[in-house]
């Protein structure tokens, strides 16, 4: 087969929902990043976070019944989690990236463990009785099959992102609350000042944060797929991380860093069916986290250096 | 008139200092009060207590008649008391702008969005009230690190007002600017006693204490000294109540030789974070045994031209010259076995390694060569015994130089900083960048005496300083810096004009405006 026959048929307009379907998880997990990140902590607990968001959502899922309540038991197991870092970081002084290292080991063996204490089985589960995030279907977009597949067949939580990233936004740039929320990330020194409860604010970045990552787990194993993986969450706590960098810590800019990891994502498992090495398909989202932070390390020091200048205007 | 705040028989440990020890204050409504005394005497501390950003260790603070201290007082509760504090080192977000700044902590909201949503316009609006009534002048959409040192105080005394301040506190306000922002300050000041405005002036410039305070207390060693009105006491003796004996801190100058040049500086041009402080085209010479004086506002470039030089700023175009030898670049490494030395202008930050001992800082630039080490092996005696001779020759206390140098305090960790360079046996040419900034007047003789010193054995010195009174008692020629360029040159004899050093630190003088 013709190189350009398999370019055709990975670049088809179904590669929209791959790509949006793939970016999902990774934005929310980005968005843990971003608010973290705006309070001045690099929290790399969001992979951890998932796991945990992942076997929950599983779990309450197949005893309930309710992907509803799998979702929030999700989201508040993560709030949890991150408000335990918060109360250990805040009040004893530990270091963050060590809190969050200990958070991922946890996240990727914790529930190996439960997955085998709770469902005796090991590597992955799953079950008829898993309720999936619904799917919104358009009927009246079926005749259709490219407008079908750009706007039908979403679930729930893929639709709400949308909602999710422009709220962030608009909390952190718009209201009072991300005013001095920003504002204990660049100069604690000048909130103290103001009034403000900088160790507050850290908390509820940090449980906010949290929330946002359980709900990326619950959406990997109740909406991306219906099962539960060991180790699904793929890294996708850290390429979120890269999104953040490469979009400033602003939401709207990280969520579009996370569209590209999608599309790179998405790319590559269209790519696996033709012999192409395995290696080489599962490096290509890897490889695009690095281009694309190199991008935004360059193009920020470009940028810097032009505004430093004292020659140039 | 009616007493609003009374201070009595405060008292506040630090860990390793009694930072004030039966102190009190007090104020009526509409006065201007300074608080003076030297570096260290406890009045930033005294008023830092009153804002309620330290706790007491006994006494009483008394505001409109309320006892505030019998319950947990802090910032917050002196804000709704009405008290503002403009700080020496500005309390400003550098990223944000300067309408954020004014508004973060008390932001008016929009109704419609249950007060989640800030109400810019709200905001703009009454923040116009206070630059038109004050007559201060800020651009509400530039960002800190893109104004003045000036308007950035302007923001913070806006800051305050525009959060209900009655009662202003300002932490040496006029040690970032220049005779003629001072004046205006003063008329801003006046203008806010007029509109029955309280005020609490901190300073060591009696002259300016003299020019705008109704009353005046004095500060010494924690201590509570007296509470004086301006129209009965004179600058000698507020000098002498401050010091608790008399001080000249002029140095006796050793004039200089006209000798070869020694630094030569070409057409520099020095990238910088902030718009201002870009060095733009400055070229100027230092000779041997002869100290220029770099004058200027702070903020206008004199940090990156000492970076430039020593090496640790990037020089995007010119040269630098240092007895031949083109440094321009260089690691500093490289530009100091050129025979550079340099006190630089953050002790903390580049000039000391607080978790060593005394004797590792003094020696640390040499501690390569022989004897101090050999083939990578340091040799601990050689080093305690030259840091030793040095101690004494610097008088550094305590003697002991196997003491850990965060311990110390400014004057003497200074002094260190001053023996590691100064001590260097090979040194043609010495940048000495704010080198008493922060520390006690004895101290400040003392170093002063030793730089004039260093420029009597040969050495050019380049002294950059925002203390003007700093640069007329040592510098031979003065330069003045604005806005990353020389706005005028003087040589710094018995006819020199301070009128006119004001003038070219506000950029008179320079061509093309």
């Amino acid at each position: 087969m013709s190189v350009v026959t398999i370019l055709q048929n990975v670049f088809t307009y179904t590669l929209v929902h791959d790509m949006i379907a793939a970016s999902v998880p990774i934005i929310l997990a980005c968005m843990c990043a971003v608010i973290s990140r705006q309070v001045d902590i690099i929290n790399i607990a969001a992979e951890g976070i998932i796991m945990f968001g992942c076997f929950f959502g599983v779990l309450v899922s197949y005893f309930t019944g309710s992907w509803l309540l799998a979702v929030l038991v999700s989201m508040g197991f993560g709030m949890l989690i991150s408000a335990f870092m918060g109360w250990v970081y805040l009040k004893y002084d530990v270091n963050i990236f060590v809190l969050g290292l200990c958070i991922n080991m946890m996240g990727s063996s914790g529930t190996r463990f439960l997955l085998q204490t709770i469902f005796q089985t090991s590597g992955n589960f799953v079950s008829e009785k898993v309720i999936p995030i619904p799917r919104i279907n358009f009927s009246f977009l079926e005749g259709n099959p490219v407008l079908k597949s750009l706007f039908s067949g979403y679930t729930v939580t893929e639709w709400l992102v949308i909602p999710i990233v422009i709220l962030i936004w608009f909390m952190l740039y718009k209201s009072v609350w991300g005013l001095r929320l920003r504002a204990v990330g660049m100069s604690e020194k000048a909130a103290v000042t103001a009034g403000i409860d900088v160790d507050g604010k850290k908390m509820a970045a940090l449980i906010v944060s949290g929330a946002c990552a359980g709900l990326a787990g619950a959406h990997l194993s109740l909406g991306y797929s219906c099962l539960f993986i060991e180790n699904m969450s793929g890294g996708r706590g850290f390429m979120g991380m890269a999104a953040m960098q490469f979009g400033g810590a602003n939401p709207l800019f990280a969520a579009l860093g996370c569209l590209i990891f999608g599309l790179s994502n998405s790319v590559a498992n269209r790519l696996t069916p033709y012999g192409i090495p395995n290696q080489f398909v599962t490096m290509i989202p890897y490889v695009a986290t690095i281009l694309i932070l190199a991008g935004s390390v360059i193009s920020g020091r470009i940028k810097r250096n032009k505004s430093e200048s004292a020659i140039r205007a | 008139m009616e007493k609003i705040v009374e201070m009595k028989n405060i008292h506040k440990q630090f860990p390793y200092v009694k930072a004030v020890d039966g102190g009190q204050f007090d104020l009526y409504k509409g006065e201007i009060h300074s608080l003076i005394g030297e570096n260290g005497a406890g009045k930033s501390t005294m008023m830092k207590i009153l804002y309620g950003m330290y706790d007491i260790d006994d006494g009483e603070i008394i505001i409109n008649g309320e006892c505030v201290t019998d319950k947990k007082y802090t910032t917050r509760d002196a804000i709704a008391h009405g008290i503002g504090m403009v700080h020496q080192e500005f309390m400003l977000v550098k990223e944000m702008t300067v309408l954020e700044n004014i508004i973060l902590g008390s932001e008016p909201t929009k109704k419609r969005s249950r007060n989640i949503a800030i109400d810019f316009e709200e905001a703009r609006r009454k923040i116009q009230y206070y630059i038109d009534n004050y007559h201060m002048a800020v651009q509400l959409d530039k960002k800190i690190i893109h104004i003045s040192v000036g308007e950035m105080q302007r923001v913070e005394i806006i800051k305050a007002l525009y959060r209900g301040a009655d009662i202003l506190i300002l932490d040496e306000p006029t040690a970032v600017l220049t005779p003629q922002e001072s004046d205006k300050l003063f008329e801003i000041l006046d203008s806010m006693r007029k509109n029955n405005k309280t005020i609490v002036f901190i300073s060591h410039k009696l002259k300016e204490v003299m020019k705008i305070s109704d009353r005046i207390s004095v500060m010494r060693a924690g201590k509570y000294i007296t509470t004086v009105k301006q129209s009965e006491t004179t600058i000698p003796d507020l000098a002498k109540y401050m010091v608790g004996r008399e001080v000249f801190l002029n140095v006796q100058r050793t004039p200089p030789k006209a000798e070869e040049v020694m630094l030569e500086v070409k057409d520099l041009y020095v990238p910088s974070e902030r718009e201002l402080s870009k060095i733009r085209g400055i070229s100027f010479t230092v000779r041997k045994g002869e100290v220029v004086g770099v004058a200027g506002v702070d903020g206008n470039g004199q940090s990156e031209l000492g970076e430039a030089i020593a090496g640790l700023r990037r020089v995007e175009k010119g040269q630098v010259i240092l007895d031949g030898v083109d440094i321009t670049n260089k690691s500093p490494l490289q530009v100091r076995k050129e025979g550079f030395v340099h006190i630089p202008e953050d002790r903390n930050d580049r000039g000391l390694n607080g978790s060593h001992t005394f004797a590792d800082n003094m020696l640390a630039a040499e501690i390569r060569n022989h004897p101090y080490s050999r083939f990578g092996v340091i040799n601990q005696k050689k080093i305690m015994d030259e840091a030793s001779i040095r101690a004494e020759k610097f008088d550094i206390r305590p003697r002991d130089v196997s003491n850990i140098a965060g311990s110390l305090s400014g004057g003497n960790a200074q002094k260190i900083v001053v023996a590691r360079e100064l001590g260097a046996p090979t040194k043609k040419f010495l940048l000495a960048a704010q080198p008493t900034r922060g520390i006690d007047i004895g101290n400040i003789e003392g170093i002063r005496r030793m730089i004039d010193d260093t420029k009597r054995d040969g050495v050019a010195v380049l002294l950059i300083s925002a203390d003007l009174d700093e640069i007329l008692s040592l510098a031979d020629r003065i330069i003045v810096l604005y806005e990353g360029q020389i706005t005028g040159e003087l040589v710094n004899d018995d006819n020199i004009d301070e009128g006119e050093l004001g003038y070219l630190m506000m950029g008179g003088g320079r061509e093309n405006g």
